[in-house]
């Protein structure tokens, strides 16, 4: 049989099949993408989200199907706007965003302050944690502490990015003066679990306090999400803390009933616990 | 070259098989498409400090609808905890309302009640009461997280900021009350989600540009 001896009908309604499927989908396809492209006021970040692909500013997992292969060859061609407009539905779930600090007129760099201070007892409570462990012997909170330190640890760094990336200096050694007025006097005496765990709780709710009244200075509100994306996993650790190490009732996690949490610097009455230099 | 019909025919078919295995999710992605469009322009940023108070007004008090509806289901155990959380919801609604200005509401959000209401309706144990207030929580918290990204007076950040905490460590409470690991109780692992979706994902917040009236 060669190659001129074709059923051209069959083909042709097998043609036509196929073209009335993509005849079809294609008006609301094209007009979707002319509106995607053609809208200045669309962000490079919503551009990623609506084809389903990852963003400049996003770790996200590429959406399966045809329209994301589609999306990544239309978002690389259409390039990055670094629009921060709309940030409030595109900043990463990692909380590391990286706003740039800045200068209240008249006053000292207060980001900048708030953010080493921030860092600085993200370090001390991984070194807490780092000696608490040796009076830790349920092997479940030992587990918690250590998975604790390690969220410490990439909260350090994700603050350490906003310190470097406004050109200070990284933050590698702990709060000294706060570690002298609070932690060290309770590790001199304690000598149990629950005084390590006790310190703990101690840390994790003085930092969440910390990010909470911070929230309320840092100059942007980048900065200002990004404090409470940390700050709100400082107060999960203090609420696993005080159920799960310390056999609380779920009501001690709000002491007094408290439906708010404390805004005010907790650090106000600690000479040189913040980080001006 | 040379090709046979069968050969023709059968490559036809396997141009037409892929195309139509592609368009099976094609007429979705598009829907989808479009929805995600819609929802990018309507995004919170069109939100002043006063909306974005009114709205979060709205979530609190679907929050104590949702506490309301489910405790019949509760045990003595949980009630009372259920109960301090379903009070903290109604004191953040009034806190919001107090700063919301023309935008405080009276009703919870309608269009977020309307969401729930069959996955509420579901609900036939303890369990499934606390699983549901577990998701709930944390989106509330999510939610918070994506408002500050925009709040632009200091004033309604630090107020949101401390109610943040109250909606993670309710989450936590809830988790550990139901017994899941302390890994599972941080959701989003060692940062706030700050995303914004439909309501569908338990790990992004409430997106206004769905929710709001």
């Amino acid at each position: 049989m060669s190659s001129n001896n074709l059923n051209n009908t069959e083909i042709r309604r097998q043609l036509r099949a196929v073209d009335q499927l993509n005849t079809s989908a294609m008006p609301q396809w094209r007009s979707a993408l002319q509106r995607l492209f053609t809208d200045e006021t669309i962000t490079t970040n919503e551009r990623a989200a609506a084809l389903g692909v990852p963003s400049p500013n996003r770790r996200d997992l590429f959406r399966l199907g045809g329209a994301s292969i589609l999306g990544v060859a239309l978002l690389a061609a259409c390039g990055s706007d670094e629009d921060s407009k709309h940030s409030g539905t595109d900043v990463a779930t990692t909380g590391a965003t990286t706003g740039t600090p800045t200068t209240v007129a008249g006053e000292p760099n207060m980001d900048i302050v708030l953010a080493r201070t921030a860092a600085s007892l993200e370090k001390l409570a991984i070194d807490a944690y780092g000696i608490a462990a040796g009076l830790i012997t349920t092997p479940a909170v030992l587990a918690a502490a250590t998975m604790f330190a390690e969220h410490h640890q990439m909260h350090l760094d994700a603050l350490n990015g906003v310190i470097t990336g406004a050109g200070a200096a990284a933050i590698t050694e702990m709060n000294q003066a706060v570690y002298d007025a609070l932690v060290a006097p309770a590790l001199a005496t304690a000598s149990t679990e629950a005084d390590a765990v006790n310190i703990a709780l101690s840390l994790e709710e003085a930092a969440a306090q910390t990010y909470a009244f911070a929230s309320g200075t840092l100059s942007t509100p980048a900065l200002r999400s990004t404090i409470m994306t940390i700050g709100g996993v400082e107060a999960r650790h203090a609420a696993v803390l005080r159920m799960a190490a310390l056999a609380q009732s779920p009501l001690d996690v709000f002491p007094g009933d408290r439906g708010f949490f404390p805004g005010d610097n907790p650090l106000a009455g600690i000479d040189g616990a913040l980080i001006t230099a | 070259m040379h090709i046979t019909t069968r050969q023709l025919r059968r490559l036809a078919a396997d141009v037409d098989d892929l195309h139509r295995n592609n368009m099976k999710t094609f007429k979705t992605e598009a829907a989808d498409l479009h929805r995600d469009l819609y929802i990018a322009r309507r995004s919170l940023a069109d939100l002043d400090d006063q909306s974005i108070a009114g709205y979060a007004q709205s979530v609190e008090l679907a929050a104590v609808a949702a506490y309301t509806a489910a405790a019949p289901l509760l045990t003595s155990a949980t009630l009372p905890v259920a109960e301090l959380f379903m009070s903290h919801h109604q004191q953040h609604a009034d806190a919001f309302g107090a700063v919301a200005g023309m935008h405080a509401v009276t009703e919870p959000n309608a269009a977020l009640i309307a969401a729930v209401s069959p996955a509420l309706a579901a609900l036939t144990d303890e369990i499934g009461a606390l699983e549901f207030a577990f998701v709930l929580e944390g989106q509330a918290a999510y939610t918070y997280a994506a408002a500050l990204t925009l709040l632009q007076d200091p004033a309604y950040a630090a107020a949101t900021a401390t109610i943040l905490p109250i909606e993670a460590q309710h989450q936590v409470v809830l988790g550990l009350a139901l017994g899941k690991d302390v890994t599972d109780v941080f959701p989003t692992g060692a940062f706030e989600a700050a995303a914004l979706g439909d309501g569908s994902d338990p790990l992004k917040g409430l997106d206004p540009a769905v929710f709001a009236a």
